[in-house]
């Protein structure tokens, strides 16, 4: 500890503030909507920054940083990808969705659906808890993983250690504060990750001599590094790449742990300057990374793992003082995914599960067993939030015996938890809100199809089609099925009016 | 321009400049809609 101090003096500094966050927004959760939407009133600095940085986690740092390590100027496709997706939801997705969502008073996603396409018998949201609950609970527990991770190479403390101490920090602030402390903490934590990805490109990009030194130095490696299209140049491979690539965006069109912050967001105008400073935010982060990427490229050919490039920069590079907050930097990312996630779960198993599936089939509070215990908890508002709270807190320390084994399949799990998500979710959002002809069997495939679509390529379609990545094809897939089995099925005129609805207040306000 | 082929400029101009620009008109769109609004 004594030579780590400094270190050591920023995390704690930074540990301090999420306490703090964690007891400020502790008054405001005494019931649902407060917990997990804390209280629909967010402003839009904070909205926007969470999404960004919720959207990015450990990836951000450590996978993208890599991606421009590995493949240069070819993985701005990705940045392309992102902003615009990032843009295109909060421009034209966020207000509809947010319009029909106030009207019902959704909390959930699952709220959002089974109103929207007037599913009485309630298998969207069966189906949407489940998916939820499977690819967040695994999220969660891999971004554990990187947290022990985390802890181990920049402090030299153990695995295990690592793990609980990341995991006792975002238990804490996330259990307490709900929604409320997470967006909040995630403004701080986007601000650490972005300054981060801003400085350290310019010093080494000065280190390196300028970037004309950087272009030429790229060159000489691999003339591929400075080519749009990558090494594999104008071909199948090539444009395959640049579709995958931009396809990792997709889901910023409609995860529900972003469609979350459209819900929680205070009003109209909040959603259009959200969506300026998340795309703004964005392209810091994404340019950040890519270039840091190209830059350690320079200075290191040669290591064995380009995920550990960003560490290895910012130790060699940067006084102590610095590297502890980069050190935070990458905390911030493992935690501002980590969190949203966990709390999506939680609203998950409360809100689907418990109080809508389970509530309405036990009225009666002096039932005994389990039948009782769930009429006395959904028959309060102020009992259901203490039992989220208290959801919440079983979840992570679920996630924790997860990651402590370190187990290998959790990697194998994550690769896909963030496009399983997406597919699942936003093809089903968006046709929702724009097409009139959408019925309630075209979303039930629509979410199964593109759910299993994207974990079957992920599974056995990549490595035979050109490693077109997984999200592309499930979004199609899931896009393709909502819309055949809609037109095979009866038009729905109250779906329709919904449409017409949102589309409506969506100007109005 | 400094060393990069010009194609690579082109791709950095297209990576951010459409998502921005969106972004930025929605931006506008938004407090002209709420300036509409409170005079209204």
């Amino acid at each position: 500890v004594a030579e780590n101090w400094p270190l050591w003096a920023v995390l704690i500094g930074y540990l301090s503030i999420l306490f703090g966050l964690a007891i400020w927004s502790s008054r405001s959760t005494r019931d649902l909507a407060g917990y997990y939407l804390a209280g629909r009133k967010l402003p839009a600095a904070v909205v926007g920054f969470s999404a960004a940085s919720t959207g990015e986690s450990a990836w951000l740092l450590l996978g993208l940083t890599g991606m421009g390590y590995l493949l240069g100027v070819n993985a701005l496709w990705i940045v392309f990808g992102e902003v615009l997706a990032t843009a295109v939801a909060w421009a034209f997705i966020g207000p509809r969705f947010k319009a029909l969502a106030d009207r019902y008073r959704a909390i959930t996603v699952a709220d959002w659906m089974e109103e929207r396409f007037g599913d009485r018998r309630q298998i969207l949201r069966i189906l949407g808890s489940v998916v939820i609950l499977v690819m967040a609970g695994t999220y969660m527990a891999a971004q554990l993983t990187g947290s022990g991770k985390t802890f181990e190479s920049f402090l030299g403390i153990p695995y295990e250690a690592g793990v609980i101490l990341g995991a006792v920090v975002i238990l804490t602030y996330t259990s307490f504060g709900g929604l409320k402390a997470v967006a909040w903490s995630d403004l701080i934590q986007a601000t650490l990750m972005a300054a981060a990805l801003v400085a350290l490109p310019v010093v080494a990009i000065h280190e390196i001599g300028g970037l004309s030194v950087l272009a030429e130095r790229l060159a000489s490696a691999d003339p591929g590094l400075l080519r749009p299209l990558g090494s594999s140049g104008a071909s199948t491979q090539g444009f395959a790449d640049v579709i995958s690539h931009m396809g990792i965006g997709l889901a910023f069109l409609g995860a529900p742990q972003l469609l979350v912050r459209f819900m929680a967001s205070k009003d109209r105008r909040t959603l259009s300057d959200g969506g300026f400073m998340a795309a703004f935010v964005i392209v810091l982060f994404d340019l950040g990374a890519v270039l840091t990427g190209m830059a350690g490229r320079v200075l290191y050919p040669q290591i064995a793992d380009p995920e550990g490039i960003l560490p290895l920069l910012a130790s060699d590079l940067m006084p102590p003082l610095v590297t502890g907050l980069f050190l935070t930097a990458v905390l911030a990312a493992i935690m501002s995914t980590a969190d949203s996630v966990l709390l999506l779960a939680s609203s998950a198993v409360v809100r689907d599960f418990f109080e809508k599936l389970l509530g309405p089939r036990h009225r009666n509070p002096a039932a005994p067993g389990l039948s009782g215990f769930v009429a006395r908890v959904t028959g309060d508002e102020a009992r259901l939030a203490r039992f989220g709270k208290a959801v919440t807190l079983v979840l992570g320390v679920v996630g924790i015996g997860v990651a402590l084994p370190e187990v290998r399949v959790i990697f194998f799990f994550v690769l896909f938890s963030w496009s399983g998500l997406g597919c699942a979710f936003a093809p089903v959002v968006i046709l929702g809100i724009f097409w009139k002809r959408m019925t309630l069997p075209g979303a039930v495939a629509g979410m199964v199809t593109g759910f299993l679509t994207s974990v079957g390529w992920f599974l056995w379609g990549k490595p035979a089609y050109f490693e077109l990545y997984e999200m592309v094809v499930g979004f199609a897939a899931g896009f393709a099925a909502a819309i055949v089995v809609s037109l095979l099925t009866r038009p729905d005129p109250e779906g329709a009016k919904q449409v017409d609805l949102a589309a409506r207040w969506a100007r109005q306000r | 321009v400094d060393g990069f082929p010009a194609s690579a400029w082109v791709l950095l101009v297209v990576a951010i400049v459409p998502g921005m620009a969106l972004a930025i008109w929605n931006a506008a769109r938004g407090r002209r809609g709420s300036r509409d609004s409170e005079t209204r």
